[in-house]
């Protein structure tokens, strides 16, 4: 196809890339180090992130080497995104969206919690739209959609700036993560006919997949009226599309459970564990598996990048969850079952 | 010929005077700043030991950095603000005689800056209502056949109502779940944000109705208490509202204009000397500081030098030292005339020469002349670049006055081959018709060449000379023994084609064997002549093979680095076939005016795209065939500190 041209260079460059991510062997290494000391010391040495964490010092802060690590990452991204002219930039672009966003979220959470605004991967780059260092000291939500303005959040989050409502978090959320998802269709749209079919494909199972939570958690723990929960959903997903969605929108849990467990989608109740505690990994992992089928496939494409980057996203968040579980003195089959990526035994 | 000789100038002098010290070399844009605190611990500050400098010496024990203040960002900042509320655009930059100190511009600035902020504030605000009313107006322009009156809405008891706008997407999704609404939705109008509804709800649904109108990021239009009636009524409320408000805002404008009389000027300088200021900031980095004294330590032109002790004669106890420093490379600051120099650009873009070096500049611009002009000859086309250099060197100095002179070239070779814009019977060619003379143009091309080569030979010599350099000079591939080897061949081979004996044959192979084992043995016999032992360096075979294969470069580089140069023929042909061309489609067309559209298009081609590969060809010339062979260009290039 068109592939060979303009993706011969960079699926290169990401096979290498993707080359560096850790083996099970590293996982497993990583989880039985006696401290968090020598986990740290185990990534220094043995792994790519050496270079990465090389100015984290003696006392490990968890959250700092979590920046870093998202740091390297939007450093890969913007690596590759060099490869790509007008419209496949733009795209590649839009993915970066997402880490701003995630940023938001946590600091629309602190500010929620009344905490001090965390750290956050607070990265320059000429591809970021707004200036986190300007948000220091802000203690109101209003506050902060203020100094929003001007960027693309603003729009979204306006509304809810002044609200008083337990569930705003929740409005929030669901906003910034529809507005991501439309910049990523939006994108999209312009690239060529075979990638995009190939990106709408991608994206439709993840569409599919945070609807049902969002639906599962709006019913569940939000009290969400149906009516407004089906206007928060995102369109154009893989299987479920209006019709179905509103029917789910308006059943009680136990139906959803029904409708769910009869699609592609039943190993997220289908299981003897806590639903609700592991929902989120669950969703990742099958999309972890997605992305590095998409790579056994060996086909040039637009995905290859878009997999690589999900895969070192969802690393980077299981080294945090396995330092985190080091902390709290988790067993190795404990810590496992936290993890996206799937170690021996883990449900 | 022009690499300036420089000496290193060491100053010592009164703290307090640092900073007009700076402004004053600064203004004088003739030093290049060093690290001050090196040249101390190199103890180039070496001072007699005189009552006089007494003070300074034991002082200079004490040495440490300037500590550097940044927070000249804030006032600038400030008065960035001002200039933007007087709404100056470009203003004269004089530069002030003497410097405020930070104390008293700051005063000036708040004073100034607070008494026209307040007023700005003000004209912010009630532009800011003006625009609310301006908005509110575009969101209510609803038909007129809406008559219903809010005051009505209002006095419901049992509902509520909301104007607002709702996306065209939106507007789907809600249309998509009617039946599960319990409202009253009136589609009233749309504009450019989206669709503009009424929706009218039972109280008791309100927080129900509240949260999926959230949920379709329905955006409200508030309609204030104080405005009533139907809509067209508020509308023309809103209308005189509208005319107050713009009355308000003129006052206001009148005042800040007189303000702006008023503090004009005085903005303006303390603008000025707020980013001398912070650029005297800037250059502190570089100089030291004891208790009682500032040292400073740059490269100058030797030729400034008394200029310079002039300028900072006016300051006390200032000692002005220079010296020669033989074991560091000075900076290159390379000097031509106005002829020259704006092919300094075409240099820099290959490296600046090193101090050692002699400056291309002068050799560049005559060949490149030379060669733009055989190749792009054209008293008409010539004219139109040198006319376009003189447009562009209002914007670009250097880049426009290299246009001119190409120009010019171009005119004059014009001249000579009679061409004007490609027509070759309205001027009388001077020397040649090159279309009609093919073989005498490429061979013409070729002896240019040759010349030019040999100049650069030359010119290698003398700069092998100027650094002392035996191993290249004597017997480099670029230096005596290259030159004579390049000689005999062209002997040799000039002496077969014209069928005479220039140099006898077996003299010119035995000339050529010697100097070709010269440079295969240039290392070791090189050492011979210095006396350095041992004679090869390290790898004696790897030196060997690889003077072997670089011998095969040399004899093939000169060949085609010479015919090379047929280039300059061929585009001189070219740029006449290339019209001849133009002007045949314009005979085929017939008619007078597609023979003139055609000789127009055909110029305009020519000039752009021709003129830009001679342009390129020409550099390629210049960069291969002719810097490398007398060119390194790795020298640092002297720079200033300056304002702006």
């Amino acid at each position: 196809m068109n592939g060979e041209r303009n993706f011969s260079a960079v699926n290169t460059k990401v096979r290498v890339l993707k080359s560096r991510l850790l083996s099970n062997k590293d996982y497993v290494n990583l989880i039985q180090e006696k401290s968090i000391k020598e986990q740290i010391d185990y990534l220094k040495d043995r792994t790519v992130y050496g270079n990465v964490l090389k100015d984290i010092e003696e006392f490990p802060d968890i959250q700092k080497i979590e920046i870093e690590l998202k740091k390297y990452l939007i450093i890969q991204l913007e690596k590759i995104i060099r490869y790509f002219s007008q419209e496949y930039k733009d795209f590649y672009k839009a993915m970066l969206l997402r880490y701003e966003i995630e940023n938001l979220k946590l600091y629309l959470r602190s500010i929620e919690r009344n905490d001090k605004l965390p750290d956050v991967a607070c990265f320059f780059s000429k591809y970021i739209t707004f200036n986190c260092k300007n948000i220091k000291n802000i203690t109101d939500i209003s506050e902060f959609v203020e100094n929003l303005k001007g960027t693309i959040y603003y729009d979204v989050l306006m509304p809810y700036k002044d609200a008083d409502d337990s569930r705003i978090l929740f409005y929030m959320e669901m906003n910034l993560d529809r507005l991501y998802f439309s910049e990523i269709k939006a994108k999209s749209e312009k690239l060529n006919k075979f990638d995009r079919i190939a990106i709408e494909d991608l994206l439709g199972e993840n569409i599919d997949l945070l609807n049902i939570e969002w639906i599962y958690r709006g019913i569940k723990f939000y009290n969400l009226f149906p009516e407004e929960l089906i206007n928060y959903l995102l369109p154009y997903g893989k299987e479920f599309k209006y019709k179905e969605l509103k029917r789910m929108c308006y059943s009680d849990i136990d139906e959803l459970k029904d409708i769910i467990l009869n699609s592609r989608y039943s190993f997220l109740f289908d299981t003897q564990k806590d639903v609700d505690l592991y929902m989120e990994r669950r969703i990742e992992r099958y999309l972890y598996y997605k992305f590095k089928e998409t790579f056994k496939k060996g086909n040039l494409s637009v995905l290859i990048p878009i997999a690589y980057i999900h895969l070192l996203e969802f690393e980077i968040r299981d080294i945090i969850s396995i330092l985190e579980a080091k902390r709290y003195g988790l067993t190795l089959q404990e810590t496992t079952d936290y993890l996206v990526k799937k170690i021996e035994g883990s449900d | 010929m022009a690499v300036e000789k420089m000496v290193m100038m060491n100053v010592i002098g009164d703290i307090h005077h640092v900073d007009n010290v700076l402004k004053d070399l600064m203004i004088s844009n003739k030093v290049d700043l060093v690290s001050a605190i090196k040249e101390i611990e190199e103890n180039d500050f070496a001072l007699n030991i005189k009552d006089e400098n007494l003070e300074k010496l034991v002082d200079i024990n004490d040495i440490k950095p300037f500590t550097i203040d940044n927070s000249y960002k804030n006032l600038i900042q400030k008065a960035e603000d001002l200039k933007r509320f007087f709404s100056i655009e470009s203003y004269e930059k004089s530069m002030p005689r003497v410097l405020l100190s930070k104390e008293e511009i700051s005063e000036r600035i708040n004073a100034i800056y607070e008494e026209v902020q307040r007023l700005s504030n003000t004209i912010e605000q009630v532009e800011k209502n003006l625009k609310g009313i301006d908005e509110l107006q575009r969101d209510i322009a609803v038909p007129e056949s809406f008559s219903v009156s809010i005051d009505d809405l209002r006095n419901l008891n049992y509902f509520e109502h909301k104007f607002g706008i709702l996306s065209r997407e939106n507007r789907i999704k809600l249309k998509k779940n009617y039946e599960n609404i319990l409202a009253a939705i009136l589609h009233l109008s749309t504009n450019k944000d989206g669709e503009i509804y009424l929706i009218i709800y039972p109280s008791i649904t309100k927080e129900k109705m509240e949260r999926i109108l959230g949920s379709l990021n329905f955006k409200e239009i508030v309609i204030p208490e104080n405005y009533s009636g139907t809509i067209a009524e508020i509308r023309k409320q809103l209308e005189s509202k509208k005319s107050e408000l713009v009355k308000e805002i003129e006052g206001h404008k009148r005042e800040l204009e007189k303000l702006k009389e008023k503090y004009y000027k005085e903005v303006i300088s303390l603008l000025i000397q707020l980013n001398i200021k912070e650029k005297i900031e800037d250059c502190k980095g570089k100089l030291a500081r004891s208790n009682k004294f500032f040292y400073l330590s740059g490269w100058i032109s030797e030729n400034d030098k008394e200029e310079i002790e002039k300028i900072l004669k006016k300051y006390d106890k200032l000692t002005i030292l220079t010296n020669n420093k033989a074991n560091v490379i000075p900076p290159t600051k390379i000097k031509n005339n106005w002829l020259f120099r704006p092919f300094e650009v075409l240099l820099r873009m290959y490296g600046v020469p090193s101090y050692d070096e002699m400056d291309p500049t002068p050799f560049l611009s005559i060949s490149y002349m030379l060669l733009f002009g055989a190749m792009f000859g054209d008293l008409g086309q010539g004219l139109i670049i040198l006319l376009g250099g003189l447009l562009i060197s209002k914007r670009n100095k250097s880049f426009g006055g290299l246009l001119e002179r190409l120009g010019f070239s171009s005119m004059i070779f014009g001249v000579l081959y009679g061409e004007f814009f490609g027509l070759e019977e309205v001027i009388p060619a001077l020397v040649i018709k090159p279309f009609e003379n093919i073989n005498t143009v490429l061979i013409a091309a070729i002896v240019v060449g040759i010349i030019l080569i040999l100049v650069s030979y030359i010119l290698s010599l003398v700069n092998s000379f100027k650094r002392k350099d035996i191993e290249e000079g004597l017997f480099g591939k670029e230096g005596l023994a290259g030159f004579i080897f390049y000689i005999c061949l062209l002997a040799i081979i000039g002496g077969k084609l014209l069928g005479r004996t220039i140099i006898p044959t077996g003299l010119g192979v035995i000339v050529i064997l010697i100097c070709v084992v010269a440079m295969v043995l240039k290392e070791p016999l090189a050492n011979l002549i210095t006396g350095k032992r041992p004679l090869h360096g390290e790898d004696v075979s790897g030196y060997y093979v690889q003077s072997v294969f670089s011998l095969i470069e040399v004899v093939l580089s000169m060949l085609s680095g010479t015919i090379s140069f047929i280039r300059v023929g061929a585009f001189t042909l070219t740029h006449v076939g290339l019209f001849i061309a133009f002007e045949t489609i314009g005979e085929m067309i017939g008619t007078s005016a597609g023979n003139i559209i055609m000789m127009i298009i055909g110029n305009i081609v020519i000039i752009g795209l021709e003129g830009l590969i001679v342009f390129i060809q020409g550099l390629r010339l210049q960069y291969y065939e002719l810097f490398s062979r007398y060119y390194k260009g790795d020298g640092k290039e002297f720079k200033p500190i300056g304002i702006k």
